[in-house]
């Protein structure tokens, strides 16, 4: 989330900490992998509204990020699941800390750099106006 | 105003929703319709360089913010 508002040019520390909910399959649970929820988050804060009845594009570019996301995940992990991805128990704070500097935090970082590649540009007007 | 961001954000727990509500009709006929095109990427990329963003990403993911 931080990288994303970087990118669209606008820094919001409030929405920099809500997104500390995300890491570890929100709330540390082992759940929807929180690079896919802040990639959708990005989303939302570039195309988002307060306005029920205007959130149709960012409806469609939210699927198009899921889709990205859970076809890059698919093969190797097959889900889309923290705990299944990083392999750890985040609430465990031994098993978290073993988690540090290992493959698999190498391995969520690799995902997160494709998902960025594949987010940011969405970002764009340019790339998403039809 | 103090509102606004919070909701913006909170779009994707929407998004979310549809995607993993199996079984609704609309939505699932929504979702087919999508296009998901794999090249975007590298399409996009090309376009306007994410190299720098990326590697501090990385950095934010190692080491935090500060």
């Amino acid at each position: 989330m931080q990288v994303a508002q970087e990118y669209l040019g606008e820094v919001d520390a409030r929405i920099t900490r809500m997104a500390t909910a995300l890491p570890g399959g929100l709330g540390l649970r082992g759940g929807t992998c929180g690079i896919l929820l802040a990639g959708l988050a990005a989303v939302g804060l570039k195309y988002g509204s307060t306005e029920r009845r205007e959130r149709k594009r960012c409806g469609e570019l939210e699927l198009r990020v899921h889709d990205f996301f859970e076809e890059l995940t698919r093969k190797e992990f097959g889900t889309i699941n923290c705990r299944d991805i990083s392999g750890c128990d985040f609430t465990n704070p031994e098993k978290a800390k073993a988690f540090i500097g290992s493959k698999a935090q190498d391995r969520c970082a690799l995902l997160l750099a494709d998902t960025l590649r594949f987010v940011l540009p969405l970002l764009d007007d340019s790339q998403t106006a039809k | 105003m103090l509102v606004a961001p919070g909701s913006l954000v909170s779009d994707f727990l929407i998004g979310q929703a549809v995607v993993e509500s199996a079984g609704c009709g609309v939505c699932t006929s929504n979702y087919s319709a999508l296009s998901f095109h794999k090249g975007d990427t590298m399409m996009n990329e090309a376009e306007r360089d994410l190299t720098g963003y990326i590697e501090r990403a990385k950095k934010y993911f190692y080491d935090g913010y500060t």
